[in-house]
């Protein structure tokens, strides 16, 4: 009986499929190509995307970060981060400038990334159009022809029934003015550091089997109308571990009557802005 | 004064299975003429109508279309995405039933906006301005341009439909039946409506129906068909007034003439 | 001042050392692997089936280890399934050849091998057995005359059907390998042969669910089918290796089949046909196979250029629907973190609010 894993878990067949994958997808930035998926020992919804990409590309020398909700302590990115030790039995960190490689969900680390990194995301629905129309068959055409219509007209009707658009997470971006993209449910606040990105970005949907990749240096940008541009949310408080009132905050009640602080999400921007301002 | 010829129709003929649809059409249409199609039930007009406006291959024949942009086009040759793209903004149709060219789940003002966007406007007020004009030119009230279209009445959902299309405007229009199944009195302002418009926009348009009194209002040129066929064509007053075929007299014997 | 909570490495820790205390908590006898595999045989084939490893050893560790939670225990299964390296491919299995344990006919009230009830649930009373709370040695059960079914032979319902150009045939059109949802993604329209391979491996309860709505009109018209025959026992299992040049036995496996006859298609110009739906499960898992033949027949509406209504027929709702792993890993993933976004909707609707209650216009 078969007791031994290979490096990363996956066997080597399964690794350079995947790799092909990733290649087809950066030569079509933000198309999403369809893969292979394996069932892995982590269950669907829960990173198995992002965890077969980050599995085909990482080597002995990689440094790997995984983060969820910005923070390297919360219980799933543990897990995760567990997971390719024992698989890998490769270096972790929490220090974003330390990484090669970055393994996340939903949040953009703060700290700028730069061209020797590689940015992994964990992507629930890879298809932006999903909500508006369910069939797959459908969806492919519209993306296939550029007919993008449906998106368009929905942010139309969020402007025409609030006054502005009002999704503010997974907020559909435009790759490489071709394809409509989702990019994970990040906060929009995040958005623009997509564009013009020096690192790879990659993602992997394991449910949905489909990988796409923005390149380095590659437009993106977020969907709007010229005279109801695309807006990034603000707070009027500061983080109060830090002070920071650049970096996207959390709302932590503190006690019974309710009383709130705001911290920052990412965790290790937080501690080395902290030790900065000290 | 050279008008431009915008379609040429050679031997079009679609055949269901064993049964004719429509067989040997050949015609033309001119830049802002309105060509009226009329026959009974089966006579091949909305068969017609579907090769015409790329809803449907046809078995058979060619349409050469000649646009603004330039140049004649084989239409049936052409690849997927320039038809999509042809029947999304350069020509409309407007439906029989008005719930068939709607989408209900978004507002008036998004249904006219839909046509817009898919030649990648990219102003918000622009488009909600537009939606507003075609909205009054249509004789509809622009304040209700965020209701959805089930909270209006039939005949407002016909007009919403012709807003929704001549909002991008297009250089050909498909009317199947525009004003079956509306209340008489309604047919009528809404054919009153049209009328002004097309004088107005000078759009050309081709109309199928059954109605003379229709095409006799609307039409410049008419198509009769029976059984699939054109049995006669020409000008709508000639026909109507000295019809030369047997059918044609048959039917125009037998309408009241308003 | 505010400081940040840490300790989600511990947490995990403690949460597994938790779920290992729930199972040894009173102290009672470690179940053996035998004991599961005989004594809840109907799990331990759900789990082959689902998991799609047929391995009766290996589904019943993973009950043991999922403590009975037969979802979870498909799911260690499946992911085990993908380390296992692939060796050949079977030929296909022969169920003229079965070794029957069960075999029934609705269609016809006599068939040449007789109806052959096996062991089976049907007939028993739903009263609950209370002498099963204290059962002293098992082995001491009755002893049954004529274990064996008398008959060998066992003709096929649907041949007889068949040589009346009464059914529907089944072609077998595939250019390559079968398609295979554990190597390539899905692709619609879907093929048959990837369509039975997804609902093989499908939710029981799924199926079940969707059969039900089908015969109860939420399906093609008139759907009513009938059990052409059903069928439970062994079969062998063949591979043809190059190095040889021919067959040779491998082993036998346990399965459940069921051929189920549906309404006609047919036309005045083509004479009508019963259609047919199959269903095929590891082990003996009858309610699924027949479940699986009711779905089958569904998706084939398209094919037949039948009215698409209804859920069962919309190939996409059924496929990317029927697989409990991934449906369980989505929906419960909604249990992760999800405080960022969360955030952003927070803003927006205090946001919104604020400006409605302040009568602010649009």
């Amino acid at each position: 009986m078969k007791t031994g894993f290979n490096f990363a878990y996956l066997d080597e067949a399964t690794k350079r499929m995947i790799r092909r994958k990733i290649l087809k997808a950066v030569c079509i930035p933000g198309y999403q190509c369809p893969f292979g998926g394996r069932e892995m020992p982590l269950a669907y919804g829960w990173g198995t995307g992002g965890i077969q990409v980050t599995a085909s590309i990482i080597g002995k020398q990689d440094i790997l970060k995984v983060i969820d909700q910005g923070a390297d302590d919360t219980t799933n990115a543990v897990s995760i981060k567990n997971f390719f030790k024992r698989v890998c039995n490769i270096m972790t960190t929490d220090k974003t400038a330390e990484a090669s490689l970055i393994q996340t969900r939903h949040r953009i680390p703060e700290t700028t990334l730069n061209k020797d990194q590689i940015i992994v995301y964990q992507v629930p629905q890879p298809e932006p159009l999903r909500k508006l129309e369910p069939k797959e068959k459908e969806t492919r055409k519209l993306h296939a022809y550029k007919e993008y219509a449906l998106m368009h007209v929905k942010l139309y009707e969020e402007i025409s029934q609030f006054g502005s658009v009002i999704k503010t997470w997974a907020y559909p971006v435009e790759t490489n003015n071709r394809y409509i993209t989702d990019p994970t449910p990040i906060p929009k606040f995040d958005n623009p550091k997509m564009n013009n990105m020096e690192a790879l970005q990659l993602f992997g949907a394991g449910r949905e089997k489909r990988i796409y990749a923005i390149p380095p240096y590659t437009k993106v940008k977020s969907l709007d109308f010229d005279d109801h541009p695309f807006e990034i949310q603000t707070w009027d408080e500061c983080c109060s571990i830090c002070g920071s009132t650049k970096s996207y905050l959390d709302e932590i009640i503190i006690n019974n009557e309710g009383e709130k602080n705001f911290i920052c999400s990412d965790t290790d921007f937080c501690k080395s802005n902290l030790e900065k301002n000290k | 004064m050279n008008i431009k010829k915008i379609m040429h129709v050679e031997n079009l003929t679609h055949f269901y299975g064993n049964q004719i649809g429509c067989k040997n059409i050949n015609f033309d249409l001119y830049k802002g003429e309105i060509l009226g199609i009329v026959g009974e039930s089966g006579s091949g007009k909305s068969t017609l109508l579907k090769c015409l406006s790329g809803e449907i291959s046809p078995s058979a024949g060619k349409i050469n279309i000649s646009l603004d942009q330039g140049g004649v086009k084989d239409f049936l040759s052409l690849p997927e995405q320039e038809k999509r793209h042809l029947m999304r903004s350069m020509w409309g149709i407007v439906h029989q039933n008005p719930r068939d060219g709607l989408n209900l789940r978004i507002s008036a003002g998004g249904n006219i906006a839909e046509r817009l966007l898919n030649v990648s406007e990219k102003n918000y007020s622009f488009l909600r301005n537009t939606g507003k004009y075609w909205m009054k030119k249509t004789e509809m009230d622009p304040d209700r341009i965020d209701e959805f279209p089930l909270s209006f009445s039939g005949g407002m959902q016909q007009r919403l439909q012709i807003s929704k299309i001549l909002s991008s405007n297009p250089q050909i229009v498909f009317m199947d039946e525009p004003t079956g199944g509306l209340d008489v009195s309604v047919q009528a302002k809404i054919l009153d409506t049209i009328k002004s418009i097309v004088r107005d926009i000078n759009v050309t348009m081709i109309i199928v129906t059954h109605d003379l009194a229709v095409v006799r209002f609307l039409t410049d040129k008419l198509l009769v068909m029976k059984d699939g066929i054109i049995v006669e064509s020409g000008l709508t007053d000639r026909v109507l007034d000295d019809p030369q075929h047997s059918y044609t007299q048959l039917l125009t014997s037998s309408i009241l003439q308003v | 001042m505010y400081v940040a909570v840490k300790g989600g490495e511990k947490a995990i820790k403690s949460s597994l050392k938790l779920l290992e205390k729930k199972r040894k908590e009173t102290g009672t006898k470690s179940i053996e692997i035998n004991q599961i595999k005989e004594q809840l045989s109907f799990a331990v084939d759900r789990v082959i089936n689902e998991g799609s490893l047929y391995d009766k050893d290996l589904s019943a560790l993973a009950i043991k280890q999922s403590q009975g939670d037969l979802v979870e225990a498909i799911f260690l299964l499946r992911a085990y399934r993908t380390t296992l390296e692939r060796y050949a491919y079977s030929t296909a299995i022969d169920t003229s050849k079965m070794i029957i344990k069960r075999r029934i006919s609705a269609s016809f009230k006599d068939i040449p091998g007789g109806q052959i009830l096996g062991p089976t649930f049907d007939y028993s009373h739903r009263l609950l057995d209370f002498s099963l709370m204290k059962e002293d040695e098992i082995n001491s059960y009755q002893k049954i005359n004529n274990q064996e079914p008398k008959n060998k032979e066992f003709p096929s319902v649907i041949d007889y059907l068949n040589n009346e150009n009464l059914l529907e045939q089944e072609i077998n059109n595939l250019k390559d390998n079968p398609f295979d949802v554990t190597r390539d993604p899905m692709k619609f329209p879907a093929s048959r042969d990837q369509w039975m391979q997804i609902l093989a491996r499908g939710d029981e309860g799924f199926l079940l669910g969707l059969s039900y709505s089908a015969i109860r009109g939420f399906g093609s018209k008139g759907t009513h089918p009938f059990v052409g025959e059903i069928k439970y026992g062994i079969v062998d299992i063949f591979i043809s290796p190059d190095e040889l040049g021919f067959e040779i036995c491998i082993g036998e496996i346990e399965i459940s089949e069921c051929q189920m006859i549906d309404q006609f298609a047919g036309n005045k110009n083509t004479p009508p046909q019963f259609t047919r739906g199959y269903g095929l499960t590891f082990g003996y898992n009858e309610r699924k196979s027949m479940a699986i033949s009711i779905v089958d027949r569904a998706l084939k509406s398209e094919g037949y250029g039948e009215e698409i209504k209804f859920p069962i027929q919309d190939q996409e709702f059924v496929l990317y629907h029927a697989d409990n792993v991934e449906a369980q890993g989505f929906v419960t993933h909604l249990k992760l973190p999800h405080y960022v976004d969360f955030q952003g909707e927070l803003n927006l609707i205090r946001k919104l609010r604020n400006e409605i209650l302040q009568g602010k216009k649009l």
